[in-house]
């Protein structure tokens, strides 16, 4: 089996499942109320004007006709306009996405890497004082709303301590940004080797790093200490205590046993810490696509809520088959043909 | 020559409660046995006896709550209760060596087999070679009757059957030459050939090696085969040890009586096995024998601690009755 074929057909299965998730967004969000016309007109225009945008957007057809048109043309690469700023919703998505994923991505990372060893430590030292700790201020990391800890940073190391530049989005507004290649300032100030650029959008991305990360690794934490307290537990830890290996091999035997599911849960997590990072979005004005699409929902922008929530699904679709085919490559008992 | 001494050894797991009152569950009371070189001692008893419990006792392998309170446990003379994990670390998967259950569960899912073996002899011998802990590896397989060991070796652990896997146990737990091998259980889950072969496969090494050997085990039938002397455990007591030929042609406490009743080959052995109820609370033991709500002769001696009485110079049963239950039984 090989790795390709099992790609394809993942992916595959996958089809059915983006059709089902953007029929269910259109026919939420068409019968959710809202009407596009009226937003586009604005609120002087006439019941004959109103008539008329309809019919030019196809709003006057049945939903399911509406719905076949939409999704002939999303399969041809047309998700629609924005009815807000009147640009293809494509092209702001493809724009905006990175933006989004260079914020996600540092942030669960970071707190990844410090939530795995953290989490494999508590659990070898379980109910001792490390544990304790770790505990307290997981539980403090889960219950501190997204916002009120991106404010008190701000508050803190912007306003307070001076040591962070304003939070006013990707880059300092005196640089001229660099051009757009993947669309990460970081990526793209590196591409085109101006130090200047790299430097400030580092130093814009520190804060919302590390807010994203202090929220994503509490529940990374949690679950590590889970998975390895379960291996710690299983017969074969015990058996390489019984034949006198060191506590240094057995935390290796550990770590490398928990790592699969700790993998899959931190896939998870990329797509659950979405919401989060649109959250960050909005305080650290970010302008991704989580940005994007908050202000869409607010708004009632239909084709761009629907683009954002089929981004979305995309996403997490190719996350999880990323994962998947880790763990199969990391796992000498999983099987590619499933 | 005596390689395993357990005396007087009282293991309890001691939690609280809600209200913050301490609980204790006797789960071990005053165990006392020995292992000789070249002998293999039967533990038998029903679920929950202790026998696992015993096993953990002695490689230090208990993690609270439960806890060795009082009694000594003696390998080649040296006390290793007292001793600290690094020093323990030294003797077991050396001198001492222990084969558990589920053979499968017991490999580690992410390491060739090969690789697991050589490990644990790398452990004791940090001057070893990859090199030389691996053929040393290959020829402890070679030696436990796995074909083609070198090619075995890169298999991963799900890929053994639980007999091979119980070999491949086998043989990481004889790597480093042990004096004292426990095998809990080594042959539940495999069909009756294989359990056979792996039995057999003990007691060859255990004579080959001159090594002493404790097999815990629910069949009475591998312990009439196998084993040179029995002891029998209930709520945490040895209620019964002896010669295995003398325990089993003449059982004195009531317990073994019910126990080798309840084989089924044995049915017939005696006629008023009362094996009924279940194990006493181990949080609220009787104050004399543990076994006196099930015993069909129990009076009021009973509710006085039973003497460990010596039957013959190798043969003891805990009862107050085990002298004279013989004019009684025949
Ligand atoms: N955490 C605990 N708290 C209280 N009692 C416990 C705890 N864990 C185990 N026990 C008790 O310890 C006793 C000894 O168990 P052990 O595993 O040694 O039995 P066993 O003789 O090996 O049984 P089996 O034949 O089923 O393997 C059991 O009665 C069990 O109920
Ligand atoms: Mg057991």
């Amino acid at each position: 089996m090989n790795v390709s074929r099992f790609l394809v057909r993942r992916l595959l299965l996958v089809v059915p499942l983006l059709v089902f998730i953007t029929f269910f967004t259109f026919m939420l969000t068409r019968l959710g109320g809202g009407d596009a016309a009226a937003l586009i007109s604005g609120p002087n225009s006439t019941a004959a004007e109103l008539d008329m945008i309809r019919a030019e957007l196809g709003l006057d057809k049945s939903l399911l006709a509406q719905f076949w048109i939409y999704i002939s043309g999303a399969v041809q690469g047309d998700l629609g306009v924005s009815w807000v700023n009147k640009r293809p919703v494509l092209t702001d998505l493809i724009e905006r996405l990175p933006i989004t994923l260079e914020l996600l991505f540092w942030g669960v990372g970071l707190g990844a890497l410090i939530g795995i060893p953290v989490g494999l430590r508590a659990a070898r030292d379980h109910n001792q004082r490390f544990d304790q700790v770790v505990r307290f201020f997981s539980l403090l990391g889960f219950s501190i709303p997204t916002y009120f800890l991106g404010l008190v940073m701000i508050l803190v190391f912007f306003y307070f301590l001076g040591w962070s530049p304003p939070a006013m989005g990707r880059i300092s507004l005196m640089i001229t940004p660099p051009p757009a290649v993947t669309n990460s300032y970081l990526i793209d100030g590196l591409i085109a080797a101006r130090w200047e650029v790299v430097q400030s959008a580092f130093s814009q991305l520190i804060l919302p790093v590390i807010a994203m990360a202090i929220i994503a690794a509490a529940p990374i934490i949690k679950q590590t200490r889970a998975i390895a307290m379960d291996v710690l537990s299983s017969e074969y830890v015990r058996t390489s205590e019984a034949s006198g290996l060191s506590r240094r091999v057995i935390q290796s035997i550990v770590a490398r046993n928990s790592m699969t599911p700790i993998i899959t849960f931190i896939g998870t997590e990329l797509t659950a810490l979405i919401g989060t990072a649109s959250v960050l979005e909005f305080i650290f004005a970010w302008g991704g696509m989580g940005q994007y699409g908050l202000q869409a929902i607010i708004q009632g922008d239909f084709s761009a809520v629907q683009g954002y929530v089929l981004a979305l699904a995309l996403f997490s679709v190719i996350v999880f088959v990323v994962i998947d085919l880790v763990v199969v490559l990391i796992e000498p008992r999983a099987n590619m043909s499933a | 020559m005596t390689l395993l001494e357990v005396q007087n050894l009282h293991t309890h797991f001691i939690t609280r409660d809600i209200g913050n009152q301490v609980q204790v569950a006797k789960a071990l009371n005053s165990v006392s046995f020995k292992v000789d070189a070249g002998e293999i001692l039967g533990l038998v008893g029903e679920t929950g006896a202790g026998k696992s419990l015993t096993a953990l006792s002695i490689m230090g392998l208990l993690r609270p709550p439960a806890e060795i309170v009082d009694g000594s446990i003696r390998f080649e003379g040296e006390d290793i209760v007292a001793m600290q994990r690094d020093e323990l670390n030294r003797i077991r998967g050396a001198a001492i060596a222990m084969v558990g259950q589920n053979p499968r569960g017991a490999l580690d899912p992410l390491t060739r087999i090969g690789e697991q073996i050589a490990r644990v002899a790398r452990a004791h011998d940090p001057q070893l070679s990859n090199d030389k802990a691996t053929s040393m590896a290959v020829e402890s397989m070679e030696r436990v009757g796995i074909a083609d060991p070198l090619r075995r070796a890169q298999a991963w652990p799900h890929e053994l059957s639980g007999g091979m896997a119980q070999r491949v146990l086998i043989a990481m737990a004889l790597i480093n030459g042990p004096r004292l091998l426990i095998a809990d259980e080594p042959t539940t889950g495999l069909d009756v050939t294989v359990q056979a072969q792996i039995l057999d496969l003990l007691r060859a090494l255990v004579q080959e090696l001159n090594m002493g050997a404790m097999i815990i085990t629910h069949d009475l039938g591998v312990v009439a085969q196998y084993c040179n002397r029995t002891a029998v455990m209930y709520a945490g007591r040895i209620v019964e040890e002896g010669g295995t030929r003398s325990v089993f042609g003449d059982p004195r406490h009531p317990y073994t009586k019910a126990l080798i009743g309840s084989t089924p080959e044995k049915l017939d052995f005696t006629l008023d096995a009362e094996v009924g109820g279940g194990p006493p609370n181990l949080y609220a033991l009787p104050p004399g024998c543990h076994y006196i709500d099930r015993c069909p002769k129990a009076a009021a001696q009973c509710n006085s601690m039973p003497p460990n009485l010596a039957l013959s110079a190798t043969h003891h049963a805990l009862c107050h009755f085990a002298a004279g239950d013989q004019a009684r039984a025949s």
